[in-house]
């Protein structure tokens, strides 16, 4: 039996035991992991994942559960659990399963790589040796990599509802990640640990070939190299400027918060702000599902719902929010194809598809040309804790080159830049044309960008 | 789960190449959650069942896991690790396994997993009840979750089966309070390797709910942080999370093999005198306890600095046999799709001499660390770590004077524990919910007495800090 098949007939059985309507969401992935430690493989992982997700709607009230036992004879235990549990549920009038649309013929098989399941597992580790090497061979005060990870999947689903939704997707995805770690030279030629600086570089693709590891690897050791010798910054109040590395973060951080569902709750910085002003005119934002080549396209969402493009901001405006079928039907708009799943065992909920700071007509030498002085931000951490999710205020730990005269000079460390989220997006008053997408969880697409009058912590 | 028989083909299969060694990893597993946010109560639930085969050659870890139990399913994977580790031809070697019985009392008693299902929607529905009679209260999350694990494991490292049952018991509480448009949020939970039983007295759903509206409601009164260098103190217990974070990582001995700062440090002073870290996994309750780790060692408690002194990194069996050292019970993996890795379990700083309250008394300016909120990131190659203070308190005179939020903190984890000058006698260990990831997502406890930092770099949204010293 296929996967749809499959997925048919589950919805069919929560039917017969009592459900009132039933989707059923498939996922069959299978992926590898390697990590390399000083030229050899220290882990191979072959995951294959395969199991279903079922959401039923009984009342208004709509269950979950989910199981890898494929075997349809095991599959009542599990739904009987499901019923019984539903019926604890509150009942909410917006519960909906989305009927039928007809998906765009839109293609993207161009896209997807199904060799990536038959490219010899050796070829893959040499793929990954050849990020390290390159990060060492970069620059001789590369001493060490401290993380170097290579993944690839090949993920299938399937979606069938009583509703009339049967449909299957498919998608590819191959990436490196590598941590190389800089050390200045003592006197003696032994490399100095109380220097240490890493560089990170992620990369990742929809095709095999489309990972080039020289490129990965020299671009982790020129950020972890052009930190080397930094000193500790002083408190002072900037101009800064976000290259897409950093930048990537503070667009994520509005991709993560513009969910119709968040909003909603009230537990998002943009509840009850649709239409105001809540960035410098300058930007535009914008979520497209359907972007020719996006990292994140595919024709359906996870709910089966035709994908396209949404507006968030415009000329600074918050003009749209990311929907799903349960928060378009309580806001009584139409869903934007923004539902998303982690895995079949987790329900599905509001994500951004390929989601970009739209950019402007400066080149980036230009826009460091514009700043006499103030601050390069390469580094940005713990961005999930120092950012409030209610109020937008955040104090970020940061490092960054200083400018000076539109040049990079000393790299500072040991500061936090802080602020509120609003007041950084009313400051952006230049944004570069160097529009570069960033993978590292959501995909981002951010070209660097100017803020002026951040305060920054430090000594 | 899988009879002997077929786990001696299986893993004969793993070997016969010649590896190192290899085992097998079978577990089934039931997880449940229940939630009431916006005041409406869903439910999820997951079966998952499978089995991992790993297969070590060289030190290198091969792996692979199936959602099936058929003989031919689990020969072929077999087969598949073995090829994939590329070993030599040379014969393995098969022992005899012995069954190890569990030991531990049963620390459920009221089954998770077999509760009904209204037990648990009576914690959830008590927790979100409390949460709502919070002044300025504008939306509340209450969730509860469990989860139970039945695993078996055989190893010809050990020549050894175990079947034991794992699982853990979560309750927190979320509740975003909305003061004229100023809005802020206290978050609490608890979380146990036990069963129901566990919410009861201090722990109660209740008791829970009130310490996240106190919070919330704290934060509607806290002023923006100064930002500067300070002496900082930290509240005993949850901020624990702090050592885990900056110290216990770069000590879990893969992390150390790829240079992390503790690396080369054995024997070696990396923190005042007045600190020793523990990791146990040996606590009954804590999530962080188990009675096996996932390659069959018994769980201990193992001392990592004393009195100072680097004693021990965290090992799994790869990483101590590289370095010819023992085993320390602390290879873990978050489900059979994982292989093992060097964790923590629960970790915590031992108790000092100092009253608390006199910690207070002998700064003269400075911070009090109340709620560190997530626990914040560790770069363990650099050390540095930061951490955001959700909520604090300044001192002034020695003495806590108005209620601070929004602050990080920036340092260097040696530094700072070198930097600890004082160290109360107000030790607590917390089950906090959630799990530290490190590729892998797994429960951990912590733990710590009030410490004094001498000197930390924060950062707020306030004005530069001026007239610090103690």
């Amino acid at each position: 039996m296929n996967n749809l098949d499959l997925a048919n007939r589950l919805v069919d059985r929560c039917l017969d035991l009592g459900a009132g309507d039933a989707e059923t969401y498939i996922l069959d992935s299978e992926s590898t992991e390697i990590q390399i430690l000083n030229g050899q493989p220290e882990a191979v992982n072959f995951r294959h994942r395969n199991g279903y997700g079922l959401r039923i709607l009984i009342d208004g009230r709509m269950g979950f559960a989910s199981s890898n036992n494929l075997e349809l004879s095991a599959a009542d235990n599990i739904i009987k659990k499901l019923i019984t549990n539903t019926q604890q549920h509150t009942a909410d009038d917006h519960n909906v399963l989305p009927e039928m649309r007809k998906a765009p013929a839109i293609d993207f098989a161009e896209q997807f790589d199904e060799s990536l399941k038959s490219i010899p597992i050796s070829e893959k580790i040499e793929k990954a040796v050849d990020i390290e090497k390159a990060a060492r061979e970069a620059d001789q005060r590369i001493i060490q990599i401290g993380w170097l990870q290579y993944g690839d999947s090949v993920d299938y689903y399937a979606i069938a509802s009583s509703l009339g939704i049967s449909d299957e997707a498919r998608r590819s995805n191959v990436y490196g990640y590598v941590v190389a770690v800089a050390m200045e030279m003592s006197n003696g030629g032994q490399p100095n640990p109380a220097s240490a600086q890493t560089g990170t570089g992620i990369k990742a693709a929809n095709d095999y070939i489309d990972l080039d590891p020289h490129k990965l690897g020299e671009k982790a050791a020129s950020f972890a190299v052009r930190m080397l010798g930094a000193t500790d910054g002083e408190t002072a109040e900037s101009g800064v400027i976000f290259p897409p590395e950093t930048g990537y973060s503070i667009i994520d951080l509005i991709a993560e918060t513009v969910s119709a569902d968040l909003v909603q709750k009230k537990k998002s910085l943009f509840s009850g702000r649709i239409g105001e002003q809540v960035a410098s005119n300058k930007v535009n934002i914008i979520d497209n599902g359907s972007l020719k080549d996006g990292l994140a396209s595919a024709a359906i969402d996870a709910e089966g719902i035709p994908t396209g493009e949404t507006k968030i901001i415009k000329d600074g405006a918050l003009v749209g929010l990311l929907y799903d079928s349960y928060t378009a039907h309580r806001g009584n708009t139409r869903p934007t194809g923004n539902s998303s799943r982690l895995s079949y065992s987790s329900r599905p909920s509001i994500a951004p598809t390929n989601f970009y700071l739209k950019p402007g007509n400066l080149s980036r030498d230009s826009l460091l040309a514009s700043v006499d002085r103030g601050l390069y931000i390469t580094e940005v951490s713990g961005l999930h804790t120092a950012v409030d999710p209610i109020t937008g205020n955040f104090s970020i730990p940061s490092k960054g080159l200083m400018i000076s005269s539109g040049e990079l000079t000393q790299p500072i460390t040991n500061i936090t830049i802080s602020g509120n989220i609003f007041d950084l997006l009313k400051n952006i008053d230049g944004i570069a044309n160097d529009l570069t997408w960033e993978t590292r969880g959501n995909v981002i697409g951010v070209p660097s960008f100017r803020v002026k009058g951040i305060k920054i912590g430090g000594k | 789960m899988i009879d002997d028989n077929l786990i001696r083909k299986i893993l004969s299969i793993a070997i016969e190449k010649g590896a190192d060694y290899a085992d097998l990893f079978a577990e089934k597993a039931e997880y449940d959650t229940i939630t009431i946010d916006d005041r409406k109560l869903k439910t999820d639930y997951s079966f998952e069942r499978g089995v991992g085969i790993r297969v070590v050659s060289g030190g290198r870890t091969f792996y692979a896991f199936t959602n099936s139990f058929e003989e031919s399913n689990l020969k072929k994977l077999a087969a598949y690790v073995r090829d994939a580790s590329g070993t030599n031809g040379r014969d393995g070697h098969i022992s005899v396994f012995q069954s190890v019985a569990s030991t531990w009392e049963n620390p459920f008693k009221i089954s998770a997993v077999r509760a009904p299902a209204e037990e648990k929607s009576n914690l959830v529905k008590a927790a979100e009840e409390r949460a709502w009679q919070t002044n300025y209260a504008s939306q509340v999350t209450s969730r509860y979750r469990d989860h139970e694990r039945r695993i078996l494991l055989a190893s010809t490292l050990n020549g050894q089966v175990i079947e034991h049952t794992l699982g853990l018991t979560e309750l927190m509480a979320v509740i975003i309070v909305d003061k004229n448009g100023q809005r802020e949020y206290g978050f609490f939970g608890k979380a146990f390797y036990g069963g129901l039983e566990k919410f009861t007295g201090e722990n109660s759903a209740i008791k829970i709910a009130e310490e996240a509206s106190e919070r919330a409601a704290r934060m509607l009164t806290a002023k923006d942080c100064p930002r500067g260098e300070m002496p900082v103190v930290f509240a005993p217990g949850e901020n624990g999370i702090l050592f885990h974070e900056s110290c216990g990582h770069g000590m879990e001995a893969d992390l150390v093999e790829k240079g992390s700062i503790f690396a080369g440090q054995m024997g070696k002073t990396v923190a005042s005198p007045l600190v020793t870290m523990i990791d146990d996994g040996t606590i009954p309750g804590y999530p962080g306890s188990f009675e096996f780790d996932d390659e069959g060692t018994p769980s201990q408690k193992t001392v990592m600095i004393e009195s100072g002194v680097l004693k021990h990194y965290l090992h799994s069996s790869i990483t101590a046999q590289k370095v010819n050292l023992p085993l320390t019970g602390s290879a873990r993996r978050e489900s059979f799709k994982h292989p093992p890795l060097p964790r923590m379990r629960n970790t915590f700083i031992l108790a000092g001499e100092t009253d608390p309250q006199d910690i207070i008394k002998q700064t003269k300016r400075g911070l009090y660390a109340v709620d560190i909120g997530g626990g914040g990131e560790v770069n363990p190659f650099t050390g540095e770590f930061i951490t955001s203070i959700k909520l604090g308190y300044l001192i002034e005179n020695g003495e806590l004077t108005y209620p601070v939020k929004g602050a990080s903190i920036i340092g260097r984890g040696i530094e700072a524990l070198k930097n600890i000058d004082l160290v109360g006698s107000d030790l607590k260990i917390s089950g906090i919910p959630g799990r530290c990831g490190k590729g892998q997502q797994v429960p951990v406890g912590v733990g710590m007495p009030t410490v004094r930092v001498r000197a930390l770099t924060v950062g707020g949204a306030g004005d530069a800090f001026n007239g610090g010293g103690q």
